[in-house]
């Protein structure tokens, strides 16, 4: 059984949701724990989407690809798009909010993948920002 | 997606959400979820015992529907996450501000508090 898993997607929602339904099984079927499963498609969701709303001026068509290996003990996906240069790991992310009040709607998804994954590194190589997300294999 | 209203009285609202809760469930039940929460002004309890996964997106409707809530001086409860789901929510800090329980009772009793 191949140990891994690529695919070129669109930046189009519909092709996001596509791609996390194939990640899904393709982890699965390696008998992959649950929680490293949900954790490595909370990241993709995460991820691709910031790049598919906010990585392009115009309005073509981009390639984003994404491979995903399965490890002894880890599960590692790296995520490769042509959009703006963009380091997640160089925004802040929100604060735990003290009150309903002052708490800010946006801003939480990068620090819940900070706080669960388990590696998080961005390059940016030939015009391609490369993100490398790594979670334990068994919990 | 699918949202279910379970109650809708004078005193609360109490709703189940079912499916996936990523970008595309969020754009299916999010018009509905503001109409029975944020726009109707009564204390929400929200059953995610039926969600299996939860993004960023999600815990932005509830902390969108919980502010606005708050301005009326009412409340959002999220009853009985699965554990998976509890984990975004827990890392999220959402529930320093939002409460979090798997208690029904507890919840309906503050929603109608």
């Amino acid at each position: 059984m191949q140990a891994s898993f690529h695919r070129s997607i669109t930046n189009e929602l519909h092709d996001l949701e596509k791609l996390m339904n194939a990640s899904t099984n393709f982890l699965e079927d390696r008998e992959v724990d649950a929680q490293a499963v949900y954790r490595i498609n909370l990241a993709l969701e995460e991820m691709i989407s910031n790049v598919i709303r906010h990585g392009y001026d115009d309005y073509e068509s981009h390639e984003i690809q994404v491979s995903i290996e399965v490890g002894e003990n880890e599960v590692t996906a790296i995520i490769e798009d042509d959009g703006h240069e963009f380091n997640p790991l160089k925004q802040e992310g929100e604060a735990n909010p003290v009150s309903l009040e002052k708490s800010k709607i946006g801003g939480r998804g990068i620090q819940v993948i900070k706080k669960l994954l388990d590696h998080v590194d961005y390059r940016r190589e030939n015009g391609k920002n490369i993100l490398t997300i790594q979670a334990r294999r068994q919990f | 997606m699918e949202l279910k209203v379970i109650t809708a009285d004078d005193a609360y609202t109490h709703l189940a959400l079912i499916g996936k809760l990523d970008i595309l469930g969020v754009g299916e039940v999010e018009n509905k979820f503001i109409g029975y929460t944020a726009a109707r002004k009564k204390s929400a309890v929200v059953d995610l015992s039926g969600i299996t996964f939860m993004g960023s997106m999600g815990l932005r409707i509830f902390l969108s529907a919980a502010k606005a809530l708050n301005l009326e001086k009412k409340k959002l409860i999220l009853l009985n996450p699965q554990p998976l789901v509890n984990e975004v929510l827990e890392a999220s800090g959402i529930g320093d501000v939002v409460m979090i329980t798997s208690d029904t009772d507890a919840a309906v009793a503050a929603a109608k508090a």
